[in-house]
Order: C-alpha cells, then sequence, then structure tokens
C-alpha cells in the first residue's frame, strides 16, 4: 500500500516539476517577446523520448547514468517533507541525509555522461563540480544558522519550530535567506550559472550524448530536482505551510530564478566560481555572526 | 603472554619469509599463513585488559592490550593480509617481506605498549622499516621521498621523546598516565611534544609534506597497508594522548582543542584542493587520504562523544575506502604500468571488477550513503553543529566538496572516457587485487547500512571517558539534533533504483555505439583523435584560486632547512683554515680561558 | 695468573721481531700483529677473575707505589683495554688480507696499541704522558702511512696540535708534581685536598690540553677532519676506535679520580656541547662522505665529554655507564662506518656522495653494514647506538639539564638528515662494483654483529659497564686499594 502510495507520489511531483520547466519556458518566451510552447509541453517531450526506439549508448555506465540520477532525486524527495505535508520518511528528514541524496544525482550523471568520451561532456561535468564549490557551500553556510538557532538538524523540526508569517526564518535571518537566493541561482543551474549546460559553449554539456529515454530519465530528474531544491529552501527559509501554499512558494522562488535567468548573461567557469567567494560569501558569514550575535 | 607470542610470531614469519627468499612459492605461502595465523591470534587470543611485561633486564617492557588497541589492531593486521595477498603479483625479495613483517611487528606493538620508552621504541621501529619499505620503492624518486618520510617521522618520534622525558621529569613515571595535574604550561608543552609523531603518521598540516611523496613512491600494494593502515597508528595516538596522557584537557586547554580541530580541517579542504589538482591516481589519492584523516582530527578536536565515535568511525572507514581506491589503482597499475591519469580512459570496459571497486570506493570518499562514510559524516556534521561552531562547519563542508570533485576526477581519468588504443587488450586485475577489492566492498557496504556493527565497539572505546550522548542500535543512531535510520536510506535508494530501472527497462530499446560515433560539432574523428578529457581536469580552478594557491608549506619549510645550512656553512668554517688557524685556535682558547679565570690564577 | 704487565712487555717485544722476521719473508710480519693481540686478550681475560672492586695493582721493580712505576687496574680500565685490544685484533686481521704494507707499518700499529693499552693500565701519571707519546706518534706515522698529500697534511696537522697538547700536558704534570712531590695517580687524588685552588685549576687546564686533542674537543679538534680524511679507511678506524677511547678514559681517570670532579669538569661540558653542536653541523654541509664521518665522530666525541662532565653534577654510576655505553657504540659503529666506507669507495679515495652514488646497491653487503653503522650510530632500534642515546638522555634528565635534551634530539635529527641522506644516495642508481675479499667482510660483520646482538639483547654489555662505572665512581677504593687507607 505505501509502495503505491510512493509511487504516485513521485509520479505527481514528476509531472508539477515538468510543469514547472513548461512554464519557465513561457515565462522566458514572454520576457523575449515570443509566445514560447504550451505549459504541458515538458511532459510531451519527455513521453515522445521514452518512445523512442534506436537510442545510442557508449556502455554500461553511460546507460545507468541517469538512472542513478533519478533514483537519487527520488530518493531525496522521500525524506523531504513538503511544508506541513510529511511523506513517508519525514521522521527520517535530517539535513545531511537529503544534502548527501542530492549529490547522488549529480554524481549519476556525470559517471554516465563521462563514459561517452565526449570532452563536451566531461568538460560540461567539470564545471559543474566546480561550481559546487562555489554555491553548494553558500547554500550550506546560510541555512546552518536557521539550524543552529532551532537546535536541531531535522529539516522536520525546522519546519515545525518556525511559526506562521513573521516568525519565518527568512524574516529572522534575512542576511542569510538572501546568501541563500544567491545559492539557489546556482544550484538550480540558471543564468548566469547556466555554465554545466552551455548549449552555445560545449553543446549542452553532460547531456550531448545523451538521446531517447535516457534524455527522458535526465528530463525528468531535472524535474523532480526543481521540486526538491525549491522545496528545501522554502522549507528552511518560508516555516510551516500547507501542501498548496508550498507548492506555491517553490513557485515563486522558481519564479524568480527564471526571471533571473531571462535577463543575464553567462558568468565564465572561475568568474562564478570566485563570485560566490565575494559577496554571497560574506553575506552567509554575516548571517552565522547574527545568530552568534543573537545567542 | 599473548601479545608477546603474537609479535615473536610476526617477527619470526618475517625472518622465515627473508630467509625462503628465493624461493618464491614457498616465502609466499609462509608470509601468507603468518598473516593469516596472526590475524586469528590476535581475534582469539588477546583481549581487552590483558596486561603482560617483558624484562629484558635493562628495561621491564609493558603491555596492556585495551580497546581501543584491540579496534586499531584488528583494522591494521586485516589490511595487512590484504595488502600481502595483493603483493605477491609484484616483484619483490625476501627483505621486502622482512621488513613488512617488521613494520607490523612495530604497529601492534605500538599498540600494546603501556609505557612511554616502549612506545617510542616500537614507533621508531615502525618508521625505520616502513622506510625502507618504501626505500625498497618502485621508482628513482622513491630514495627521496623515502628519506623525507624517514626524516619527518624521526622528527616526530624525538619529539615524543622530548615529551616522554618531560613528563617523566615531572610525574616520576613513565608509564602512559594522567598529566592533568601538573601545574603550569609544561603540561601543554607535553601534550604537543606527545602529539607531533601522530601528527606526521596521520599526516596533520603543517606535518604531512612526507606524504604524498611516500605515497606515491612506495609500491602500490604497499601503499594500501601505508595508507589504510598505518596512519591508523596516528590516529591511535591521538586518542591516546587526548584521552589517557591528558584526561582534563577539555576543561584546562579548550583552545588547544579547538586548534587542533581548525587545523584538521584546514587539512581536509586543503588538501581536499591538492588533491583535485593532481594528474597522477596515486597522488591524487595521497592528498585525498591526508583530506580525510583531517575529519578524523575534527572529531577529535570537538571532543563530544559522538564527534570522538565519528572520528574512530571515520578512522575505519577510511582503512577499507582508501585501501580500497589504492588496491584498485595498483591492480589498474599493475596492467597499464602507469598511473597518470592522462594516459589511462575507458577501462570500465576492460576492468569491470575494478570500476566496481573504485566507483563504490569514491562513493564512500564522498561521504555518499549508504556507504562506509556516510554514517561518519553525518555523526561529525551532527557534532560540529551541536559546538555550535558554524565556520569550522562550514570549513569541513567545504572539504567534503572537493572529495566529489578529486573522486569524479580519478574515477573518469582512469575508467570512464575514451579507451586508448595501447589498452586495447589490458585484463581484469590479477586474482590477489580481486580477491581485496571484494573483501573490502563488504564492510564499505555493510557497515554503511548497518553501522551500528561497529559503533557499539566504538562507544565501548570512548564512553569510559566522556559522558554517552549517542543513543544507537543496529540500525539507528539518534544525537540531541537528529536521528537517521541507516538501513532505511538503504532501502529507500534500493527501492527508488529499481523503480528508476523499471522505467528505463520499459522505456524504448537502445543499441550500443562506437567510441568515435559521438557529437563533435561536425568535426570528423578517428581512433586517434584525442578525446579523453583528462589533464589539467580543473585547470580553470587555478584562475578561481589565483595567488594563494601557490603558497605552500614546503616553502616555510625550506626557509627553516636552509637557516640549518647556514648554520652548517658557519660550523665548518670553523675547519677550513690551514694548521697556522688552528693553532691559533689552540692559543687562544688558553688566551680566553686565562683571561676568564683571571682572578682564580 | 698471568701479570698484566706482560700485555706491554710482549707488545714491545712483538713490535721489534717484526723486522727481524721482515728479513725471513716479507708475509710474515703481518701475522704479527693478530698474534699479539691474541695473547695480550688472553693475559687480560685470565686476569678478569682477579679485579674486584678496587684496582688491581701491579708493581714492578719490586717497589710499592708510591715509589715506583706501576699499573694500576680496576674493572674501569681493564674494560677499555679489552676494548682496545679488541679492536686492535679485529684491525690486525682486517690488515692480514693486505699484502702492499710495509713492515713499519705494523710495528706502527703494535706500538700504538700499546700506547693506548698503556695508557688505560698505568697508575703512575708520567707513564701516562709517556704512553701518550707513545701513542700520538705512532698514530701520527700511521696516518701519514699513505703518503699522499692529504695524508701527509693530516698527519702533520696531527703532529703540531698533538705536540702542542702533550707538551702542555706534560707541563700540567710538572705543576701536579711541584705540589705533591708525586707522579702516582692516587697518591695525588689522596692529596688533592690540599692542593690550593688555583694550582689545581692550572693543572686541570693544562692536562686538559693534552687530553682534550685526543678526544677532539673543540677548538683542539681541528686536526680531526684532515686526519681522518686524509688517513687510510683502517686508520679513521683506529683513530676513532682505539685512540678517542684512550683520551676517555684518561679523561674520566684525571679529571674524576685525581681531581675528584672539580669545576675542570664545567670547562668539558661547555666544551663537549660546542664541539657536538659544531660538528655535527659541520657534517650537515658535507658533501664528502669521509670528512662528515669525521666530523660525526667529532660530534659523538663532544657527546660524549658532556655525559662524562654531568657526573661532576652528580656522581652516578648511571652517568658513566652511560659513558661506556656510548664509547662502545662509537668504536663499534663508528669503526664499520669507516671500514665499510672503504669498501663501498673501493678504496680508491672517491668519498664524494655522488661518486658513492648507487655502490650500495652494487655491492649489497657493504652497504648493508654501512646502513648497520649509521643506523646504530643515529640511535635506531634494535641497534646498540638506541640503547646508549636512551641513557645519555636519562643521564641528562637524572642531572636536570632538561634542555640539553632537547639539543641532543635536534642534533640527533640533524644525524638523521645526513646519514639516511647518505643511505638513500647509496642505494640509487647503478653504481660501481668493487669485490670485498673474505677476512675484511668477516672484521666488518663482526663489528655488525656487535652492535646487532647487544642492540636486540642490551642486557650484558650494561651489565659489565655497570660494573666498570661502579669501580670508576668508588674513589676512594681505588685509592686505598693503591696506597693504603685514606
Amino acid at each position: 500500500m505505501s509502495i503505491l502510495y510512493f509511487f504516485l507520489y513521485l509520479l505527481l511531483v514528476t509531472i508539477i516539476g515538468l510543469l514547472y520547466m513548461g512554464a519557465a519556458r513561457k515565462i522566458t518566451a514572454h520576457i523575449q517577446n515570443r509566445y514560447g510552447p504550451p505549459v504541458y509541453q515538458p511532459i510531451l517531450d519527455v513521453l515522445k523520448l521514452f518512445a523512442k526506439k534506436d537510442t545510442a549508448s557508449h556502455g554500461i555506465m553511460h546507460s545507468l547514468g541517469p538512472v542513478i540520477a533519478y533514483t537519487g532525486i527520488a530518493a531525496t524527495l522521500l525524506f523531504l517533507p513538503l511544508g506541513n505535508h510529511t511523506p513517508l520518511l519525514h521522521f527520517n528528514g535530517d539535513l545531511f541525509v537529503v544534502l548527501y541524496l542530492l549529490v547522488v544525482g549529480p554524481l549519476g550523471m556525470a559517471l554516465g555522461a563521462g563514459e561517452s568520451a565526449n570532452s563536451n561532456a566531461t568538460i560540461g561535468i567539470a564545471r559543474a563540480l566546480s561550481m559546487m564549490l562555489g554555491y553548494e557551500i553558500i547554500f550550506f553556510m546560510a541555512t546552518l544558522p536557521v539550524f543552529y538557532h532551532y537546535g536541531t538538524a531535522s529539516i522536520y523540526r525546522v519546519i515545525q519550530a518556525q511559526g506562521a508569517f513573521p516568525d519565518w526564518a527568512a524574516i529572522l535571518f534575512p542576511i542569510s535567506f538572501i546568501a541563500g537566493l544567491f545559492a539557489l541561482q546556482g544550484l538550480m543551474g540558471e543564468k548566469p550559472f547556466e555554465l554545466v549546460v552551455a548549449p552555445h559553449e560545449i553543446a549542452s554539456g553532460p547531456m550531448v550524448e545523451y538521446g531517447g529515454k535516457y534524455l527522458g530519465l535526465l528530463q525528468i530528474w531535472h524535474a523532480v530536482g526543481i521540486i526538491v531544491e525549491t522545496g528545501l529552501f522554502v522549507d528552511i527559509f518560508f516555516g510551516p505551510q500547507s501542501i498548496l501554499w508550498f507548492f506555491a512558494g517553490t513557485f515563486i522562488v522558481f519564479f524568480a530564478t527564471v526571471i533571473v535567468n531571462a535577463v543575464m548573461p553567462r558568468f565564465r567557469i572561475e568568474q562564478a566560481v570566485r563570485f560566490y567567494w565575494g559577496l554571497p560569501l560574506l553575506l552567509s558569514i554575516l548571517g552565522i555572526l547574527q545568530v552568534y550575535i543573537w545567542r | 603472554m599473548a601479545m608477546f607470542y603474537l609479535l615473536l610470531l610476526l617477527v619470526l614469519v618475517g625472518i622465515v619469509s627473508f630467509v625462503l627468499g628465493p624461493i618464491k612459492v614457498l616465502r609466499n605461502i609462509i608470509a601468507f599463513l603468518g598473516a593469516v595465523t596472526a590475524f586469528f591470534y590476535f581475534l582469539t587470543n588477546i583481549k581487552p585488559g590483558l596486561i603482560y611485561s617483558l624484562n629484558i633486564r635493562v628495561y621491564n617492557v609493558h603491555f596492556e592490550a585495551g580497546f581501543s588497541s584491540m579496534f586499531f589492531g584488528v583494522i591494521i593486521t586485516a589490511l595487512f593480509i590484504i595488502f600481502l595477498i595483493a603483493s605477491f603479483h609484484e616483484e619483490n625479495d625476501g627483505a621486502y617481506y622482512l621488513f613488512a613483517y617488521l613494520t607490523l611487528t612495530g604497529a601492534l606493538a605500538v599498540l600494546f605498549a603501556k609505557d612511554l620508552i616502549s612506545f617510542f621504541f616500537f614507533f621508531e621501529t615502525m618508521s625505520l622499516f616502513s622506510f625502507l619499505m618504501v626505500l625498497k620503492g618502485k621508482s628513482d624518486t622513491s630514495f627521496r621521498s623515502a628519506f623525507k618520510y624517514l626524516v619527518w617521522s624521526v622528527f616526530g618520534g624525538y619529539a615524543f621523546l622530548m615529551g616522554t622525558f618531560l613528563k617523566v621529569y615531572y610525574t616520576h613515571s613513565v608509564m602512559i598516565g594522567d598529566i592533568s595535574y601538573l601545574a603550569g604550561g609544561v603540561k601543554l608543552l607535553i601534550l604537543i611534544l606527545l602529539l607531533a609523531p601522530f601528527a606526521v603518521k596521520a599526516a596533520l598540516m603543517p606535518f604531512h609534506l612526507w606524504a604524498p611523496d611516500a605515497y606515491k613512491d612506495s609500491k602500490d600494494t604497499f601503499t594500501v597497508f601505508f595508507s589504510g593502515g598505518l596512519s591508523k597508528i596516528g590516529v591511535f595516538g591521538y586518542f591516546l594522548v587526548l584521552f589517557k596522557v591528558f584526561t582534563e584537557i577539555a576543561v584546562k586547554y579548550p583552545y588547544f582543542l579547538k586548534a587542533f580541530a581548525w587545523l584538521g580541517a584546514i587539512t581536509a579542504a586543503l588538501s581536499g584542493i591538492y588533491a583535485f589538482m593532481q594528474d597522477d591516481a596515486k597522488k591524487l589519492l595521497a592528498y585525498s587520504s591526508i583530506s580525510q584523516l583531517g575529519y578524523v582530527a575534527v572529531g577529535f578536536g570537538i571532543y563530544t562523544h559522538f564527534s570522538v565515535v565519528a572520528a574512530l568511525f571515520h578512522a575505519l572507514g577510511h582503512a577499507v575506502f582508501e585501501s580500497l581506491l589504492f588496491l584498485v589503482v595498483a591492480g589498474v597499475y599493475y596492467r597499464t604500468k602507469t598511473t597518470d591519469l592522462r594516459k589511462m580512459g575507458g577501462l570500465i570496459k576492460r576492468m569491470p571488477l575494478s570500476f566496481i571497486g573504485l566507483l563504490f570506493g569514491i562513493i564512500a570518499t564522498s561521504g555518499i550513503p549508504p556507504t562506509i562514510g556516510f554514517p561518519s559524516k553525518w555523526l561529525l556534521y551532527e557534532a560540529l553543529i551541536l559546538k555550535g561552531d558554524l565556520l569550522l562547519t562550514s570549513l569541513v563542508f567545504f572539504a567534503s566538496i572537493t572529495a566529489f570533485l578529486y573522486s569524479y576526477k580519478l574515477v573518469h581519468g582512469i575508467f570512464l572516457g575514451k579507451l586508448h588504443e595501447e589498452h586495447k587488450n589490458v585484463k581484469e586485475a590479477p586474482l590477489g587485487y580481486a580477491f581485496g577489492t571484494v573483501v573490502l566492498l563488504v564492510p564499505l557496504l555493510v557497515l554503511g547500512i548497518i553501522p551500528g556493527l561497529v559503533i557499539k565497539p566504538i562507544d565501548y572505546i570512548v564512553r569510559f571517558y566522556l559522558k554517552p550522548e549517542l543513543g544507537y542500535n543496529l540500525a539507528n543512531m539518534n544525537t540531541p539534533l537528529g536521528h537517521v535510520n541507516f538501513p532505511v536510506v538503504g532501502l529507500v535508494m534500493g527501492l527508488t533504483f529499481a523503480l528508476s530501472l523499471f522505467i528505463y527497462l520499459i522505456a524504448g530499446k537502445s543499441y550500443r555505439a562506437e567510441q568515435t560515433d559521438n557529437y563533435t560539432a561536425t568535426e570528423a574523428i578517428d581512433e586517434d583523435f584525442e578525446l579523453h578529457y583528462a589533464g589539467e581536469f580543473y585547470g580553470f580552478m587555478k584562475k578561481a584560486f589565483g595567488r594563494p594557491l601557490t603558497w605552500s608549506f614546503e616553502k616555510i619549510l625550506n626557509a627553516f632547512l636552509k637557516l640549518f645550512s647556514f648554520l652548517g656553512e658557519v660550523a665548518r668554517g670553523f675547519y677550513m683554515g690551514d694548521a697556522r688557524v688552528y693553532l691559533f685556535y689552540v692559543i687562544a682558547f688558553f688566551a680566553l680561558l686565562a683571561y676568564l679565570m683571571g682572578g682564580k690564577l | 695468573m698471568v701479570s698484566p704487565i706482560l700485555v706491554i712487555a710482549l707488545s714491545l717485544f712483538f713490535a721489534f721481531v717484526i723486522p727481524l722476521l721482515g728479513m725471513v719473508s716479507k708475509k710474515l710480519p703481518r701475522l704479527v700483529p693478530p698474534l699479539a693481540m691474541l695473547v695480550n686478550l688472553w693475559i687480560l681475560i685470565t686476569n678478569i677473575k682477579f679485579v674486584s672492586r678496587g684496582a688491581m695493582l701491579v708493581t714492578t721493580a719490586g717497589l710499592k707505589p708510591p715509589i715506583a712505576i706501576n699499573l694500576a687496574i680496576d674493572r674501569f680500565s681493564l674494560l677499555f683495554v679489552i676494548l682496545i685490544q679488541l679492536i686492535g685484533l679485529l684491525l690486525s686481521v682486517y690488515y692480514l688480507s693486505q699484502d702492499n704494507r710495509d713492515q713499519r707499518f705494523y710495528m706502527l700499529f703494535l706500538l700504538n696499541i700499546l700506547g693506548a693499552s698503556g695508557i688505560v693500565m698505568t697508575g703512575d701519571i708520567f707513564n701516562s704522558f709517556v704512553f701518550l707519546e707513545i701513542l700520538e706518534i705512532s698514530s701520527f706515522g700511521l696516518v701519514a702511512s699513505k703518503k699522499d698529500r692529504k695524508a701527509l697534511e693530516g698527519g702533520f696537522k696531527y703532529m703540531v696540535i698533538g705536540a702542542i697538547g702533550s707538551s702542555l700536558y706534560l707541563l700540567g704534570i710538572i705543576v701536579l708534581y711541584l705540589t705533591t712531590g708525586s707522579l702516582n695517580m692516587a697518591e695525588i687524588a689522596k692529596l688533592m685536598p690540599h692542593i690550593p685552588e688555583s694550582i689545581k685549576l692550572f693543572a686541570a687546564l693544562l692536562l686538559l690540553a693534552g687530553i682534550g686533542v685526543e678526544v677532539e674537543l673543540f677548538p683542539l679538534n681541528a686536526w680531526a677532519p684532515d686526519a681522518y680524511h686524509g688517513a687510510k679507511d683502517e686508520i679513521s678506524t683506529q683513530l676513532s676506535s682505539i685512540i678517542s677511547k684512550a683520551g676517555i678514559y684518561l679523561a674520566a681517570r684525571i679529571f674524576f679520580t685525581i681531581f675528584n670532579g672539580f669545576y675542570a669538569l664545567k670547562i668539558i661540558f661547555y666544551l663537549g656541547v660546542i664541539t657536538f653542536v659544531i660538528a655535527e653541523l659541520a657534517a650537515l654541509m658535507q658533501k664528502n662522505v669521509k670528512r662528515m664521518l669525521a666530523y660525526s665522530s667529532i660530534g659523538q666525541m663532544g657527546l660524549l665529554m658532556l655525559i662524562l662532565s654531568l657526573v661532576a653534577k652528580r656522581g652516578d654510576v648511571f652517568v658513566i655507564t652511560t659513558v661506556i655505553l656510548l664509547a662502545l657504540n662509537h668504536a663499534f659503529g663508528k669503526g664499520l662506518l669507516f671500514l665499510s666506507l672503504g669498501a663501498l669507495s673501493g678504496g680508491n679515495g672517491e668519498y664524494e656522495i655522488e661518486n658513492l652514488g648507487g655502490n650500495g646497491r652494487a655491492n649489497p653487503l657493504a652497504g648493508f653494514l654501512f646502513t648497520v653503522g649509521a643506523l646504530s650510530i643515529v640511535g635506531m632500534p634494535f641497534f646498540f647506538g638506541f640503547w646508549s642515546k636512551i641513557s645519555a638522555l636519562i643521564s641528562l634528565m637524572k642531572t636536570n639539564v632538561i634542555y640539553l635534551i632537547a639539543l641532543v634530539l635536534v642534533i640527533s635529527l640533524v644525524e638523521i638528515y645526513y646519514y639516511g641522506n647518505v643511505i638513500v644516495n647509496l642505494f640509487r642508481g647503478e653504481g660501481k662494483k668493487y669485490g670485498i675479499s673474505i677476512v675484511p667482510a668477516a672484521v666488518m660483520i663482526l663489528f655488525a654483529l656487535f652492535v646487532i646482538v647487544f642492540g636486540i639483547w642490551p642486557h650484558p654489555v650494561f651489565q659489565i659497564a655497570q660494573s666498570a662505572a661502579v669501580s670508576l665512581i668508588e674513589r676512594t677504593t681505588y685509592i686505598s686499594s693503591i696506597i693504603g687507607g685514606m
């Protein structure tokens, strides 16, 4: 029974994530004065990709890569409370479990893409990993004061410890919140940190050798990833929300990143990393100092 | 008596293997049986609390087996067997095994030693013979590395000896015992001096300078034991000094512990950065090993019950995954005769078992569940946040991220990417390597899913000294901050993997593409086209780091050495003259004495 | 009981026999030294049981001390004389394999051993000067026996400084004789409390000049690097293993037994520290391995004298035991180093590190022996040097000079550095292969066996050293056993 529930849950979140992707295309199109495809277009794309018959594979790891990627993100989702809504495994919803499970996806993709012997893919991965030295550490440092303040490492308890509107962590820790927003832009891989895919430079990087069902798996990985990443952010900073408000929150955060994405150019990789080691790092350190002063 | 018999057995097996040197098969059998016997003898006969003192007339050598020595002894002996089996594939002479066995003897005796002088004796024994092992390394540069290693370990040993003498001078006891009651700063001095050799062995910055070279240039199979096993002596020493020698350190010198933790975190972070800048697999792993041992130091520096449990668990994890990685790289070297990441690639198709070993090795190194690397990292973070040092936590997290970078570089450089023409006919690593790989994979996964199996003995080691705060059973771990059920994490990953695989399987079919069947923006490629992007993998990070990357401890050390050279030149200057100058010395000397004693004559 | 005086008489006899035998056959002279040493050792060993805590008195011309010249042998001197004869035996066996020796060389060699043994056995201070002269003059000859420019230079420097030293030594004896009217060591020691301070100091300084040359104290050691470097490898062994040991004995006997501690030992303390530091630092920068060994030898002697001087602070048996252990380690370890270096360099005077590169690998036995010697000298476990070094540190701790432990350890690290560098270079790359004949190899193996066997089981040596130390420390027993009550 619970396993069935878990499949449905995953399916639902995947579809919502795909709709977010469609919405992003629509928004970007509107900003650029175009019409854009319908919002449900990514769902159709994925179905089409899964139906494709002759897909090139470069070997066993190349095939398994997308599978592992989706495994990682799906497992993360199950440990992540969606606002007030608690999934099966909320009692294990520890920040570090989530953070480390979150890495499984990129690792799987990286392993798969690596086997393809295409330099574009490998360069993309090298960039992706290097970028982690930038945004991941900022994201972590931005959330640390919150966890420290509420004296727990459990995401669920952090959510419950916050109250209604003015009692949000985002209000209590505005500096960390801003630093977190910077990090989120990189976490989502949107411009100006869109170096990993960079279609004009390295031909969509890790995805370059993927087609058919592999690309389909990577698409749904990305879809769930959007929900998990923005959801983590909303959980930590916006307190307890009902499931609807939770999705609204994630969409608002997502919307903000998409807008920034639409108007920004792309950094070079070392610029991107250095950018994170500048202002965002300073902000996150200030956020940590703030929680120290509060105590 | 059992401890003495064990050590004696090891020495005898070493000597027999030396004598049997040229008769390879027999020698290998003896060496192997000796190690296995020692391992089971250790497991069955040596119990915590066992005391033995060996009177060699001029000195009483005291031995005592404690929980900690049991814990590390099992790790070290087990890794020794794995090293031994793999080493039979290499060209080694009898002396190599003699030195290996004496190294092991020294290491185990260090674990058992109860008084400081014996401790020093066995520590130096271990250093000396492991130096000889490195000296018997594989390349011409191994001499330089071995020399460096010798000087560093002896430096540590002498610092320890100085600390020993200070301790004996002030406490009138040579036994390993508490010095907390001593007045003044001398106990801090003793503490630092006693910690030095372990900082060297566990390659804590700035005492790590020997490690990358020594790990790189020692024979590949020995590095398995060297990095995984011998570095544990350093961790054991941390435990020994911080808990048995100075029990009240947390009360008296909390800032020392803080500095120690920061040093560990800096080690972890900087070595991580150095690691992903390396193009040589063994050097990369060497830095990774140093980096991982940095976490252990952090755990000790935080000095709470579960941080120390985390540190010891991580030490075990380090023994498992770092040995596994070195073993796989040794197997790859055996087949390809290179450890240069730029010259390999695509070996996944030729050495699948090695690939699986390395893959799980790097997953554990990165701390990703459900492997042995995860529980310790999780515990460590919980301890860090509870302690409230958020900047330190961030630095440790930074170090963890570097692990992803160098891990991927390693696996990509060797196994992914394009298979080179000269490696088209490479076979899977031979049986000895494969055996070790498979054996190490078992604890790597089992202890990642059910960490409770070893948390219990580790807790026994720690709870005697620190108030137990960690709740645990076979599956769960509870800290004041959070709770994890490790089997559930593993189970969820398994289920989601099954689901993903299901999606993969019901979707359309795929075909196997050639290596050259790649998107290259219309450029025509053939077999010779260089597709393997491995050198300067993170080259752009040099720009990101900028100047600070060129700073190094080596420069400080070199300045120090220059000072000594200068002093040496001055000293030599006294002896440069001819006989007249020397005569002048004699006369001047007496003139000086006459002047100084003028009043008395 | 065979009188120990025969050790001296027989050595002289054998030395005079050598030219006669040389007339008969060219090969015979080289058989004489081992024979002489064997006989001497037999005599000494038969005497071991007669030497109790006090000194055994051997009178000459039927007269009792303090009138006549006599030998006074206690356990301390017996240990040293046996050591000297033993090393002499090993070296003379080593010479058996070499054909190109002049017969005069064997005479000098015998006289050298005779001088050293005489210094150790005599109970008469003037007699000790005579033996010192015999020792020194034969040493100049031995050093110069290589007859090339360097050897002659080294021999000459040694001679100049040695001559000054021994004449000052003689002056010191004269001063003592003028004040006490006696030349007998025990008698002088007995009268010591009555000598005015200033005279005491003056005499002590003059005697120190003579001894300082032998024990290579700074600044009287300037001859040593050149002499060690210039001389043949075996002669260097002799310089470090025999001659300096006689010097140590003399220093202990004169400054402890006769002067009863006194602050001449304080001067020795500072000189020892300076010698130790300067020599070891000088060794650090040496590219020439033999010169490096010479500096290292000086440094070791500095440490030895430094430890010896501690006895002034606290008349402790352990301190003297340590001195003996250090002396034994130095005698066997450094001797082994010089001999094996000779084997490694093929006896052709190529001692530069780069010229020796890989020779250890090409000549595994010699390389192994050099390594053993070096590890023992630096004090690695399982070698005798470990015990002597630990004992030295314990002595420093017992006498409350804790800061010196740090100094000794730092300097030991310097030692590790330069010895390690040589060892590593010996096994690097391809070297030149030289043959090694069986006799020298056997001698070197015996040296090595000493440091290894007693490194693993040091108890016998400790026991012997301790009983010898006790007999030195109990100076009243020594005095009364020679000239009666005190």
